[in-house]
């Protein structure tokens, strides 16, 4: 669907704050990796083939990944998506050059310009629906200015973990609290219903809204087609 | 067809018997070249037993291997029932197989009868539950806590295609395994082959990337040729003598010409990349050409034992059976071919959707191996499946009109051929409960792979396993590890 003037317009003010963004950006520090004993194994994976007894965690012995060591997670970091996450997404974030470290905890949350105008843009009523895509294609776009990839995971409620600042440099793409994210942690369109977020590659994500019938995969769902004309 | 393949013979099929009438003189020009071509061809004669075809099937998309292979009854079947909800597929509809060395009970996708009747004759063997990994994980918890590093863009399509061909998922892309494979091995097996190791079905892949061999592309139809000297059914008749000499006209001239251009030398390293290539593509055809025509007298009716299989994957298939039946052709004793289809992205509407897909996959794979066994070298030749994940457990939706999966993790593949230990199961089964011990975060039902694509390959390819797999050593050796499960091979 093509977007309209209104509807480039609000963009094309919307993208100087995008590339602002890029500029308030945390120090990493980086440490060397802890040895931590692995887990037990569940009742259904004594038997795996996951690597020698003796070496139960060789990651940790052969690897070190490095870990994000910053400051304890601050109140408004410590959100209901975030508390909800932990058993979603693995304590695994990117650094600016895309390089994976552990998330040891989630840093001072750092609100990108993007993330303000996000109550302004995501799911008014004034607006297509399709300004709604676009405004989260510039929210992932921000994100992988950031990072160098889309934020990690397949589901909803992972990518908007990222999106909302469990990641190594805190930085807040849409706020935690945003009325658009329900109670799963989950972006939802202006009919409730949570988008579906299709990885394609480590730049580029479909983003589709099921609709008026909140049904995806429908005729009426909405999807964002760039009209080069 | 034979008039396709006529025309296929090309020039330096021509050229080559030619020489082989010449042999009998001394002193003939290019003789010690022909004759290099010949003793590989009696090489591949004498010793057929010594040829090996490595066949790499990826189904891009992610295939649904959760409603490819089903529990029965049992426990994991209740599993199944529960959390796959208006995806699950009832178990009298199933393709029932009988491992022998499972206890539970399984069956495989309706639509998979061909590929049951493989699978319970011993031809075709399944490896549970195989996926990307950097390191270990040994289970969601262990996935949870950030302390094993996972491999990037864990559910991006084109990152899982490329780490599942590369087998190095936690590097940049720079080859792929089966091209490192054949780096290794064409000097040693293929020194006086006339073909790349590394052949096509479907445009150049991750897969084949080597620095030393280079993959060259066939389609459904065989070589391409170059366009504008004849017809497609005949692509040079308007340029070329039957005995491969140039017509005397505006069309065999110009193609003189283009050759004798693309003979030349140049300073100019992409002026002479270009010609080398040329070059190299029309040296191949003729090969092709020439093992198509071998293929045609081999006695196995190719299209009859392909008439089942009548679609973009059997149609590939059938040209890699052609091109191994004209083996002596081309003189190398190890090759390594590439097909693929796609459309297993089946976010909505699977239920119909995959079962066209299986429909595909077990009647290409049943002409197949129904045709390898006709050539009689079923021992000589592997095919392995693979695919970017399988699918989430969970559906996306409630309504079974409309509905899929979305992006898993771990799948179970495919491998089939005289060489696998088939009418078996291997590697390990997941536990099929969301949110439980094999589920990676949330509840869609995201298998943490129990065998990593290194094992799987490493055990399909036992060449120099540290050089094409560097990530080896951090799992379980397959092959002295028993609890690995992975001796799905007769190797030798």
């Amino acid at each position: 669907m093509a977007l309209d003037e209104q509807t480039k317009a609000r963009l094309a003010l919307t993208l100087p704050i995008v590339l602002g963004a890029a500029v308030i950006w945390l120090g990493l520090s980086l440490r060397k990796g802890d040895d931590e004993p692995a887990n037990e194994p569940g009742p259904d994976s004594s038997a795996v083939n996951r690597g020698p007894a003796s070496e139960a965690n060789p990651a940790a012995a052969e690897s070190e990944p490095a870990v994000v060591s910053q400051a304890p997670a601050s109140p408004a970091a410590d959100s209901r998506a975030s508390r909800d996450i932990e058993a979603v997404t693995p304590a695994i974030a990117l650094d600016a050059n895309g390089n994976q470290v552990r998330l040891e905890s989630i840093p001072d949350p750092t609100p990108a310009p993007i993330a303000a105008a996000s109550r302004e843009t995501l799911n008014q009523p004034d607006q297509e629906p399709e300004a709604d895509l676009a405004f989260i294609q510039d929210a992932l776009s921000t994100y992988r200015t950031a990072f160098q990839s889309n934020p990690f995971g397949g589901e909803n409620e992972e990518i908007v973990a990222g999106l909302t600042g469990r990641n190594a440099k805190g930085l807040v793409v849409i706020p935690p609290d945003h009325p658009a994210i329900n109670d799963q942690g989950q972006l939802t369109d202006r009919w409730g219903t949570p988008y579906h977020f299709h990885p394609v590659s480590r730049e580029e994500m479909d983003v589709t809204s099921a609709g008026p019938d909140r049904k995806l995969f429908t005729d009426d769902d909405v999807r964002l087609d760039f009209d080069f004309e | 067809m034979r008039q396709r393949d006529k025309d296929h013979l090309s020039r330096r099929h021509f050229l080559r018997s030619a020489a082989c009438a010449q042999l009998g003189y001394a002193g003939l020009v290019n003789a010690l070249s022909q004759m290099r071509l010949f003793t590989a061809a009696a090489n591949a004669q004498s010793n057929p037993g010594d040829y090996k075809a490595l066949v790499c099937l990826f189904l891009f998309g992610g295939n649904d291997s959760n409603n490819t292979l089903i529990p029965f009854n049992g426990t994991h079947r209740n599993r199944y029932q529960n959390a796959r909800g208006i995806l699950s597929i009832p178990s009298s509809d199933l393709a029932r197989i009988y491992p022998d060395n499972d206890g539970n009970t399984w069956g495989l996708h309706p639509s998979c009868t061909g590929m049951a009747s493989l699978f319970n004759a011993g031809k075709l063997a399944v490896v549970q539950n195989v996926g990307t990994l950097a390191y270990p994980v040994t289970d969601r918890a262990e996935y949870l806590s950030g302390n094993v590093p996972l491999p990037p863009q864990l559910f991006s399509h084109s990152d899982q295609q490329i780490q599942w061909q590369s087998s190095v998922p936690d590097k940049p892309y720079e080859t792929g395994w089966g091209g490192r494979l054949a780096d290794l091995v064409d000097a040693g097996y293929n020194a006086d082959g006339t073909v790349s190791m590394s052949i096509s079905l479907t445009g150049i892949n991750s897969f084949q990337v080597g620095r030393e061999v280079i993959q060259y592309v066939v389609d459904k139809n065989g070589a391409t040729s170059l366009w504008g000297y004849g017809p497609a059914a005949n692509r040079y008749q308007n340029a070329l003598n039957p005995d491969g000499s140039y017509i005397n006209n505006w069309a065999g001239n110009r193609l003189r010409r283009y050759e004798e251009i693309m003979n030349y030398s140049h300073a100019n390293l992409q002026e002479e990349a270009y010609s080398q290539v040329i070059r190299r593509a029309r040296d191949y055809e003729g090969t092709v050409g020439e093992a198509l025509s071998l293929a045609d007298a081999s006695g196995v009716d190719f299209d009859a034992n392909f008439a089942p299989a009548q679609t973009n994957l059997g149609d590939q298939l059938k040209m890699i059976a052609k091109l191994i039946a004209g083996r002596e052709a081309s003189g190398n004793r190890r090759q390594v071919y590439f097909c693929s289809v796609g459309g297993y992205d089946t976010h909505a509407t699977q239920l119909p959707n995959h079962a066209n897909l299986m429909d595909e996959l077990s009647t290409g794979l049943k002409s197949f191996q129904d045709t390898i066994d006709a050539l009689g070298v079923s021992d000589n030749v592997l095919l392995f499946e693979s695919s970017d994940f399988t699918r989430t457990l969970t559906p996306n939706g409630n309504d079974p009109n409309s509905s899929g999966s979305d992006h898993g993790w771990g799948g179970h593949q495919i491998v089939m051929g005289g060489p696998v230990k088939g009418k078996n199961l291997y590697g390990h089964f997941p536990n099929l409960s969301p949110g439980g011990s094999d589920d990676a975060g949330g509840t869609r039902g995201r298998w943490i792979p129990s065998t990593s694509v290194d094992q799987y390959a490493s055990v399909i390819d036992s060449n120099a396993m540290e050089t094409i797999f560097p990530n080896l050593g951090r799992f379980d050796n397959p092959f002295s590890v028993a609890s690995a499960n992975l001796d799905f091979l007769h190797l030798g």
